[in-house]
C-alpha cells in the first residue's frame, strides 16, 4: 500500500479527526474545573458564553482539518498517473477515488475551505463554536465518504451522516422562528428520500448478491430488465429528494434560508449535487444507463419543469437567502437535466456544472451574507443601490449573479453549453430545444436580482452600512476569483469530466 | 499580428480604467487620444491581408480559434479604429471621462475580436461580453438608469436574443460537425428545412434583437441618457454593428427562394412599425428618445436588405450611417425632421406624450422590485400557488399525524376500564382468527 | 448422561436471589454491595449461558429430563417412564434461540444491577429489589429453556409475577402502584387464558412438548392454542392488548423499564412464536396473523409516541412500535419460510434490546440526577449531563435507524429480506414499515433536537415544561394542555427523587452535573454495543440465523 493509498484515506480522515478533536476540546466549564469568573463578576460558569481566544483557535482548527483535506486530494492530483484506481483497503472496507467522485470531491472540498474561512467572520457571535465546527467538519466528512465509499453500507452510512451533521446544524445554529419544524422537516424530507434509497439499494443488493459497487455491476446480470427499471426509479426518485427537484423541493429554501450561512454555502454547493453523485453512481454507472431509457423522457420534463419553476419561485420570495436558495432548485434542474441526457457531453456538462455552480453559488450566498451583515437587513424590499454603499461587494454579487446564468468567461457558460449539446443528442431532441430557452429564465432573476439589490432605488429609511469582517470579505473575493479562473482554465477539469463520462457509460 | 493588436487595445483599456481619475485631466485625455492614435496604424498593419493568426484553445473539445479579418471585416476593423481615435480625442474631450476611456477601448476590441474570430462559440462569448459591457456602461453613465432599475430587463432582452444564436450555432453545430464559422455556415444549404429554418429564424431573432428593433428597442431609448460618444459606439458600433455583421453573413441563405419573402416581410414590417413610431412620438418632449425609432428604422431596413444582394453595402455603410446619426443626435436636429417628414406625409398623427415603454407598465404593487410585467404576474402567482399546494400537502401530511396522535391520546388515557375493554376485544379477536385459520 | 449445565441459567440467580435476600437482611446492607453480588451472580450466569450456547446447535441441543436426572419421579406418579436420554422426557432443552435470548437477558441484567448501585441509592428496600432483579431473569431463563409449554407457564408466572412487583416497586406513588394493578390484571387475566388453553391443547393432542408429539385434534384443542397465542400476546404487548405497557413502562423503575422493555417483552413474544409453531399452527396464517398486528401495532407505537409528554411513556410507545417491526420481520419470514427475514427479527430484538435499555437507562440517569421526567425538560441535557444525554441521543438515533447504528442494520436486514420475497403482503408491509419509520423521526429527532439546545435557565425552563415537542409544521397548536396522566407523572419524581448530586438552586439547569461511574459504566457499554454490532452485524449474524433456523424446523 502506496503512499497514494494513504492520500486517499487522508482525505476522508482529516476532517474526521479535526471533528474529533474539537468535539473532544477540553471543556473549562465542566464542574471539576476551576470555575472563571465571568464579566458580570459572577462565579458561575456559563455554557453558552463564548470564549473569543478558543474559539479563534478553533476557527483555526477546522480550517486546518478541511485544507489539509484539500491538499491531500491536490497532492494525489499531482502525482498524476492514472486518474482513477486509487484505492485505500483496510480490513473489509476500501475508500476509492476516481473520476466520478473527483468533480464532486473537489467541490466539497473547496467549499468547504472557503465556508469555514467565511464562518470566521461570521459566526464571530454565535454559541458553543467549537461544537459548531466539529459538525461542520464532520458534514464535510461525510460528504467526502459517501464519496469516495466503494461498499454500499457504507456509503449509506455516510450518507445519513451527511443529513445528520446537517440537520444538527440546521438545529443547533439556525436563524429566525422556525428552526425546529426548519430541521425537522428537512431531515423527514431527506429521510424519506433516504428511505426510496435504501429499499433501492437493497432490492440491488438481494438481486446481484453484492455490496460493493463493483460487485453490484459485474452481477448485473442476474437482474431482469423490469425489475432494473424499477430498482432505477427507486434510487433516481429518492436521491431526487436530496436533489430538490420539483415537487420534493420544498424542504431546500426553508433549510437553505434557515441555516447559519456557512452552512447554507455546504448546503447549496456541496451538499445537494451528492444526489446526482447517487444518481450517477448507481442508476447509471453500476447498473447501466441504457437501464434508464424508460425513465429519461420523464426525468428530461421533470428537470425542465425544475429550471423554471426555481427560477420563477426566486421573483416570489421576499427574503434574499430565500432567492438564492431557489435558484438552487433552478440550478439543480440543470444538473439533473445532465444526467437525463445520459451521453457524453451532457454527462460531463453536469459534471462541470456541479464545480461551477459550487463556486458561483457559494459567491452568491457569501455575498448575500456580507450584505445582510452589512444593512442588518434581509427583504428585498428593504435593500437597494448598494453599488454607492458597498461598491466592491455590490460589483461580486452581480457578477456572481450574472455568471450563474451563463455568462462567459465565467466556467458556468461552458458547463451549461456542454448540457444544451447533449440535450439535443437525446432521442428527444425538441426537449433539448426547449432547454436552451432555459437560461432565459436564469438570467431573468439574476438580473432581476442585481437590478434590484445592487443597482436599484434606495430602500426607504436610508442608514449607515456597518463595517464586515475582513474573512467574510476574503474569502468572497477569493471564491469568485476561483470562479473566474474555472472559467478561463477549464482544461483539467474537463480532461476529469470527460474520463469520467466515458466511465460511467461503459467507454472507460 | 491582429491577436496583438487586440491584447494591446485590452491592455490598454485595462491602463486606462486602473489610471481612472489618479492623472490629471489633460493628462489622461493625452493618453487615450495617443493610444487610440497609435492603434490605427498599427490596425492597417493587422488586417493586412495574407496573414494567418495563431490559434487560442479555450473549452477543451472546441477547435482552436484564430482572429483573420477577412476582406468586409477589415474594413470594418479599420473604420472601428478610426472612430475610436476621433471618439478619444474629439467628443468628449470637455467631459470628466469617467470609466468610459477604458471601457471604450475593452469594447472596441472585443467588437474586432467578434467580427474577426472564426470560431462560432467564442464569438457567442465576445457577444455576451459585449452586452453586458453595454449594460454596465449604461449604468455608469448615467445614475438615472442605475436607480431606474430598468437595466435588467434590457440585458435580459439580450439574452432573449442570444437563444436565438445559441439555436443557430447548435443546430449548424450538428450540421457540420464543427464550430468554426466558415465550414458551419458552408453546411447549411445541406440541412432540412426545418434546420434552416431554425437556423435563418435564430439568427433574425438575434439580429432583430440587437439592432433594438420593436419590441427589443428599449435600450436604445435609454441611450438618450448618456453623452454622444457613448451613445455613438453603444447604438452604432458595438451590437448593432456586430447584427449586420451576423445578418451579412447569413445573407446568402437568406436569399433563398423560401426564406426571402419572410424576410423582407419581416424587415418592411419592423420599418413600417418603426415609420408610424417616429410620427408618434414627434411630440415626444425627450426628443433624445425619439432617436431610438430612427435607429429602429436602419435596423428594420438591414434586417429586409439582407435576402437582396445589397447586405454587403448595408454592411459597409453601417459605420458611416451611424457614425452621423450619432453626430447629428449630437447636434440635435433631431426636432425638425419629424416636422419635415410629417410635411411630407401631409398627415398628422397627434403625439399622446406616452413614454416609448409601450407595452404593459410595471407592476410594482404587492410585488418587490420594479419592472415584473404584468404578463409575468399570472406566471408568479401560478408558481405560487404550486408552492403553496405543496406547501398545504406537507402541513396536511403532518398535521394528520399529529392530530391522530391527538386523537387516540384523548381516547386512550391509560384508565384501566379501557384497557381492559380494549385487551377483551383484542383477545377475542385473535381467537376468531386462530380458530378460523386452523379449522380442521 | 444428562446436562445439568442447561439448569444454570435459571438454577443461578435463583438461588443467588434467596441468598441475597438474605445477605440483604444481614451482612450486606448498602445498596452498592448488594448491586455488586448481583451481577456477580448474573456473571456467573452468563458464563454459564455462554458455555451452554458453546454446546448448543442446531445438531445438538442439551436436554435435562427429571427421568435421568432424579430416577424418573415420574414412574412414581404411574406414568410410562421414557427412556434415558430420550427427549420426550425433558423437561429443560437449549435450543439455539434461546440461549441467545438468555445471554442477552442475563447481561443486561448485569449491567442493570451495576446500573442500580447509583439509581436506586434513595429507594429503602434493595433486599427485595436484587432479589427481584434476579428472579425476574431466572424467570425468563426458565421460560426460553423450558422443553414443553407447562414449564413454559411456569416459569411465565414467575417472571410476571416479579415483574408486576418491580413495576409497582416504588409503592409510595401511586402512579406507579396504578400502573402495577393495570400490568397485573392484565397479566394475570393472560396467564389465566394461557392456563386454559395448554389444558385444551393437552386434552386434544395428549401431549405439552414442543414440538409437540402428538397432533391436535378437534376445535377445542385449536381453540387452546389460540388462547395461549393470545395470552402470550397480551405479555408481548401486541396490539390491541398492548395498553399496559406504556403505563407499566413509563412508571416502573428505569432500570426495570430497561429490563421489560429491552428483554421480558421479546421473550414472551418468543416464545408465543415457538410454542405456535411448535404446537402446530399453519405457517402461512399465523405469519400472516403477525404481519397485520405488527402492521397495526407499530403505526399505532409511532403515531400515539408522537403526542407523549411523559418521557418514559414515549419510550414505551416507541416499544410498541419497534416490537411492530420484530414482528412484522418474524411473521413475513414464517409466512414465507424465509430464514433471512427470521433472522433479520431477531437481528432487530437484539438490536432493540440494547438500545432501548440504553435509551431508558439513560433517561433513568437524567431524572435521578436532573429531576427530568418530562419531554419539555429535557432541553439542554446535553450541557447538563453530557454522558447521559449523549447515549440518550444515540440510543434514538438506533431506533430511528440511522448508520452506522445498530438499529439501522436491523433495517437493511429487514428490507433486503422482504424484497427476497416479494409478494403483495411483503411489498404492503415493506411500504407501511418505511413510511412508520419516517413518522417515527417525528418525535425521535425532536427529542435528539432538544438534548442539543443551549440550556436555559431554571425559570424560564419551569415555563417551558407545558410546551410538547415543538410541532413539524408551523400554525399548529403548540400548547396544548397535559394530559392528566402526565400531569401526575410530575409528582414521583418531584417526591422520589430529591436532588441527588450537584443540583443545587435556580441556576442548577444550566450547571453540568458529574456522574457517577455506576452510571457511566452501563451507558458506555450499552452505546458501544449498539456502535459495535451496527459496524460488525456480522457477530450477530451466525447466532441469529440459527435461531431462525430452528424456530422454522419447528413449523416443518
Amino acid at each position: 500500500m502506496g503512499a497514494t493509498s494513504w492520500l486517499v484515506a487522508a482525505i476522508l480522515a482529516l476532517p474526521w479527526l479535526g471533528a474529533l478533536v474539537l468535539a473532544l476540546w477540553p471543556s473549562d466549564t465542566s464542574v471539576g474545573a476551576p470555575e472563571r469568573v465571568t464579566r458580570s463578576g459572577a462565579p458561575t460558569s456559563r455554557i453558552a458564553g463564548s470564549q473569543p481566544a478558543g474559539d479563534c483557535a478553533a476557527g483555526w482548527v477546522a480550517l486546518g482539518a478541511a485544507a489539509a483535506s484539500a491538499l491531500a486530494l491536490g497532492a494525489l492530483l499531482s502525482r498524476g498517473g492514472a486518474l482513477d484506481g486509487w484505492t485505500w483497503t483496510l480490513g473489509g472496507v476500501s475508500l476509492a477515488l476516481d473520476a466520478v467522485a473527483l468533480p464532486f470531491l473537489l467541490t466539497v472540498s473547496g467549499v468547504t475551505v472557503v465556508s469555514i474561512w467565511y464562518g470566521w467572520g461570521y459566526l464571530d457571535h454565535c454559541p458553543r463554536p467549537r461544537l459548531c465546527y466539529a459538525l461542520v467538519l464532520a458534514f464535510m466528512g461525510s460528504m467526502v465518504g459517501a464519496l469516495l465509499a466503494t461498499d454500499v453500507l457504507v456509503f449509506f452510512a455516510f450518507w445519513e451522516a451527511m443529513l445528520v451533521a446537517s440537520s444538527l446544524l440546521i438545529a443547533g445554529w439556525g436563524e429566525g422562528p422556525r428552526v425546529g419544524p426548519v430541521a425537522l422537516k428537512y431531515f423527514v424530507y431527506t429521510q424519506a428520500g433516504s428511505a426510496l434509497v435504501l429499499v433501492g439499494l437493497a432490492w440491488l443488493v438481494d438481486l446481484t448478491g453484492s455490496l460493493t459497487f463493483a460487485g453490484m455491476a459485474a452481477g448485473m446480470g442476474n437482474v431482469a430488465p423490469q425489475a432494473a427499471t424499477w430498482i432505477a426509479l427507486l434510487l433516481v426518485a429518492g436521491f431526487c429528494v436530496k436533489l430538490a427537484v420539483f415537487p420534493v423541493h420544498t424542504w431546500l429554501p426553508d433549510a437553505h434560508s434557515v441555516a447559519p450561512m456557512p452552512v447554507t454555502i455546504m448546503l447549496a454547493g456541496a451538499m445537494l449535487c451528492i444526489g446526482c453523485y447517487g444518481i450517477l453512481r448507481v442508476p447509471v454507472m453500476t447498473m447501466s444507463a441504457a437501464g434508464l431509457g424508460p425513465l429519461q423522457a420523464p426525468l428530461l420534463v421533470g428537470a425542465l419543469v425544475t429550471q423554471v419553476y426555481g427560477a420563477l419561485m426566486c421573483f416570489t420570495a421576499q427574503d434574499v437567502k430565500r432567492i438564492i436558495a431557489y435558484s438552487s432548485v433552478s440550478q439543480m434542474g440543470y444538473v439533473l437535466y445532465s444526467v437525463a441526457t445520459l451521453n457524453a457531453l451532457g454527462i460531463s456538462g453536469g459534471l462541470l456544472h456541479v464545480v461551477n455552480h459550487g463556486a458561483l453559488k457559494a459567491a452568491l450566498f457569501m455575498g448575500v451574507g456580507l450584505v445582510m451583515r452589512a444593512t442588518g437587513r434581509r427583504r428585498i424590499d428593504e435593500l437597494g443601490d448598494l453599488f454607492r454603499a458597498m461598491p466592491a461587494v455590490a460589483m461580486g454579487l452581480s457578477f456572481g449573479a450574472v455568471a450563474l446564468a451563463g455568462m462567459p468567461p465565467f466556467g458556468a457558460f461552458a458547463s451549461e453549453w456542454l448540457i444544451y449539446e447533449g440535450g439535443l443528442n437525446t432521442p428527444y431532441p425538441l426537449l433539448g430545444y426547449l432547454e436552451l430557452a432555459a437560461p432565459l429564465a436564469t438570467a431573468a432573476y439574476a438580473l432581476w436580482f442585481v437590478g434590484r439589490v445592487v443597482l436599484g432605488p434606495p430602500a426607504p429609511p436610508e442608514r449607515e452600512v456597518a463595517a464586515t469582517p475582513g474573512a467574510m470579505r476574503w474569502s468572497f473575493y477569493a471564491v469568485l476569483g476561483a470562479a473566474l479562473a474555472l472559467g478561463f482554465f477549464p482544461g483539467p477539469l474537463h480532461a476529469w469530466a470527460g474520463r469520467a463520462s466515458a466511465l460511467l457509460l461503459g467507454g472507460g | 499580428m491582429l491577436d496583438y493588436l487586440l491584447l494591446a487595445t485590452l491592455v490598454a483599456g485595462a491602463v486606462l480604467l486602473a489610471q481612472m481619475g489618479s492623472a490629471h485631466r489633460s493628462r489622461e485625455r493625452l493618453a487615450r487620444g495617443l493610444s487610440a492614435l497609435l492603434l490605427v496604424p498599427a490596425a492597417v498593419v493587422a488586417v493586412w491581408p495574407g496573414q494567418a493568426g495563431r490559434p487560442w484553445y479555450w473549452i477543451p473539445n472546441t477547435p482552436p480559434a484564430s482572429f483573420a479579418a477577412a476582406p468586409p471585416a477589415g474594413g470594418l476593423v479599420l473604420s472601428l479604429y478610426a472612430l475610436l481615435a476621433v471618439t478619444m480625442w474629439r467628443l468628449i474631450a470637455r467631459q470628466s471621462a469617467g470609466a468610459w476611456p477604458g471601457l471604450c477601448f475593452i469594447l472596441c476590441a472585443l467588437v474586432v475580436a467578434a467580427l474577426t474570430v472564426d470560431q462560432f462559440l467564442m464569438r457567442y462569448a465576445f457577444l455576451e461580453v459585449i452586452a453586458l459591457l453595454t449594460i454596465l456602461a449604461m449604468a455608469l453613465e448615467s445614475p438615472a438608469l442605475r436607480a431606474g432599475g430598468g437595466l435588467w430587463r434590457r440585458y435580459l432582452q439580450f439574452r432573449v436574443g442570444d437563444v436565438g444564436l445559441v439555436v443557430v450555432i447548435v443546430v449548424l453545430e450538428r450540421l457540420s460537425g464543427t464550430l468554426r464559422i466558415d465550414p458551419m455556415l458552408a453546411a447549411l444549404p445541406a440541412g432540412s428545412a426545418a434546420q434552416r429554418g431554425l437556423v435563418l429564424g435564430g439568427g433574425l431573432l438575434a439580429a432583430w434583437v440587437k439592432l433594438g428593433l420593436p419590441p427589443f428597442h428599449g435600450w436604445v431609448a435609454d441611450l438618450a441618457h448618456t453623452r454622444p460618444a457613448v451613445r455613438l459606439w453603444l447604438g452604432g458600433l458595438s451590437l448593432p454593428l456586430t447584427a449586420a455583421y451576423l445578418l451579412y453573413r447569413l445573407s446568402p441563405a437568406l436569399r433563398a427562394p423560401a426564406a426571402a419573402p419572410w424576410v423582407v416581410l419581416a424587415g418592411t414590417l419592423g420599418l413600417a412599425y418603426s415609420v408610424a413610431q417616429v410620427f408618434r412620438v414627434g411630440r415626444e418632449p425627450e426628443r433624445g428618445r425619439a432617436a431610438a425609432w430612427w435607429l429602429a428604422i436602419h435596423g428594420a431596413l438591414g434586417i429586409a436588405l439582407s435576402a437582396t444582394p445589397l447586405a454587403r453595402a448595408y454592411l459597409l455603410a453601417f459605420v458611416p450611417v451611424r457614425a452621423g446619426a450619432a453626430y447629428l443626435l449630437a447636434l440635435r436636429p433631431l426636432e425638425v425632421a419629424p416636422r419635415v417628414v410629417l410635411a411630407v406625409a401631409g398627415s398628422r398623427v397627434p403625439g399622446n406624450g406616452c413614454s416609448l415603454e409601450d407595452g404593459p407598465a410595471g407592476v410594482s404593487t404587492g410585488r418587490p422590485g420594479p419592472g415584473l410585467s404584468a404578463t409575468f404576474q399570472p406566471l408568479l402567482a401560478a408558481a405560487s400557488a404550486v408552492e403553496e399546494l405543496l406547501e398545504r400537502g406537507n402541513r396536511w401530511a403532518a398535521r394528520a399525524a399529529w392530530s391522530a396522535g391527538q386523537a387516540l391520546q384523548d381516547r386512550h388515557r391509560g384508565r384501566l376500564r379501557t384497557n381492559l375493554l380494549w385487551a377483551t376485544i383484542g383477545l377475542l379477536a385473535l381467537i376468531v382468527v386462530a380458530l378460523a385459520s386452523n379449522a380442521p | 448422561m444428562p446436562d445439568h449445565l442447561v439448569l444454570m441459567p435459571m438454577l443461578v440467580p435463583g438461588v443467588g436471589a434467596a441468598a441475597l435476600y438474605l445477605a440483604g437482611r444481614t451482612v450486606a446492607r448498602r445498596n452498592a454491595q448488594l448491586a455488586l453480588l448481583t451481577s456477580l451472580v448474573l456473571a456467573a450466569t452468563l458464563g454459564a449461558a455462554l458455555l451452554l450456547a458453546r454446546q448448543t446447535s442446531l445438531q445438538s441441543q442439551p436436554t435435562w429430563a427429571p427421568a435421568a436426572a432424579l430416577g424418573n419421579p415420574a414412574a412414581a406418579l404411574g406414568e410410562p417412564a421414557a427412556a434415558p436420554g430420550d427427549p420426550a422426557g425433558a423437561v429443560f432443552r437449549a435450543e439455539p434461540g434461546g440461549v441467545l435470548l438468555i445471554i442477552a437477558a442475563v447481561a443486561l441484567g448485569m449491567l442493570v444491577s451495576v446500573f442500580s448501585a447509583t439509581y436506586m441509592a434513595l429507594d429503602q428496600r434493595y433486599a427485595l429489589y436484587y432479589p427481584l432483579l434476579l428472579l425476574l431473569i431466572a424467570g425468563m431463563a426458565g421460560m426460553l429453556l423450558a422443553a414443553d409449554i407447562f414449564t413454559m407457564y411456569l416459569f411465565t408466572m414467575l417472571a410476571s409475577a416479579t415483574g408486576y412487583v418491580l413495576v409497582a416497586f416504588r409503592r409510595l406513588t401511586e402512579t406507579a402502584i396504578e400502573a402495577g394493578f393495570k400490568y397485573t390484571i392484565m397479566g394475570a387475566t393472560a396467564s389465566t387464558l394461557v392456563l386454559v388453553g395448554l389444558g385444551l391443547v393437552y386434552r386434544s393432542s395428549g401431549s405439552l412438548g414442543i414440538p409437540l408429539e402428538g397432533v391436535l385434534v378437534g376445535r377445542l384443542g385449536v381453540l387452546g392454542l389460540a388462547l395461549i397465542v393470545a395470552g402470550y400476546g397480551v405479555k408481548g404487548a401486541l396490539v390491541p392488548a398492548h395498553t399496559w405497557l406504556p403505563d407499566a413502562h413509563g412508571r416502573a423503575p428505569s432500570s426495570i423499564s430497561a429490563m421489560l422493555s429491552g428483554v421480558l417483552i421479546e421473550v414472551n413474544l418468543y416464545v408465543m412464536v415457538k410454542a405456535a409453531l411448535g404446537i402446530g399452527w399453519a405457517t402461512r396464517s399465523l405469519g400472516i396473523l403477525l404481519v397485520v398486528v405488527a402492521l397495526v401495532g407499530m403505526t399505532l407505537g409511532n403515531v400515539m409516541a408522537m403526542r407523549q409528554t411523559y418521557g418514559k411513556r414515549l419510550l414505551g410507545y416507541s416499544s410498541i412500535a419497534q416490537v411492530g417491526y420484530i414482528v412484522m420481520a418474524l411473521g413475513l419470514g414464517i409466512a414465507y419460510q424465509r430464514v433471512e427475514l427470521v433472522a433479520a427479527g431477531l437481528f432487530f430484538l437484539l438490536a432493540h434490546a440494547v438500545l432501548k435499555a440504553l435509551a431508558f437507562l439513560c433517561k433513568g440517569a437524567c431524572h435521578f440526577y436532573c429531576n427530568v421526567s418530562l419531554v419539555g425538560e429535557l432541553d439542554g441535557m446535553m450541557q447538563r449531563m453530557p454522558l447521559a444525554a449523549s447515549g440518550l441521543a444515540i440510543a434514538l438515533a438506533g431506533l430511528a435507524g440511522i448508520p452506522p447504528l445498530v438499529g439501522f442494520m436491523g433495517k437493511w436486514k429487514v428490507v433486503t429480506g422482504a424484497l427476497l420475497e416479494l409478494h403483495p403482503l411483503t411489498a404492503l408491509a415493506l411500504v407501511v414499515f418505511i413510511l412508520n419509520s419516517l413518522l417515527s423521526l417525528g418525535y425521535y429527532l425532536p427529542l435528539i433536537a432538544r438534548l442539543l439546545k443551549p440550556a436555559e435557565p431554571a425559570a424560564a425552563q419551569a415555563a417551558g415544561i407545558a410546551v410538547p415537542m415543538v410541532p413539524a409544521v408551523e400554525g399548529l397548536g403548540v400548547g396544548t394542555e397535559l394530559s392528566p396522566l402526565a400531569a401526575s407523572a410530575a409528582a414521583p419524581s418531584a417526591a422520589l427523587a430529591e436532588p441527588g448530586a450537584g443540583v443545587g438552586g435556580q441556576d442548577a439547569a444550566t450547571l453540568r452535573v458529574a456522574t457517577s461511574a455506576w452510571v457511566a459504566a452501563p451507558i458506555v457499554a450499552l452505546a458501544a454495543l449498539a456502535l459495535l454490532f451496527g459496524l460488525w452485524p456480522s457477530l450477530l449474524v451466525g447466532p441469529t440465523v440459527e435461531a431462525a433456523t430452528y424456530l422454522l424446523s419447528l413449523g416443518g
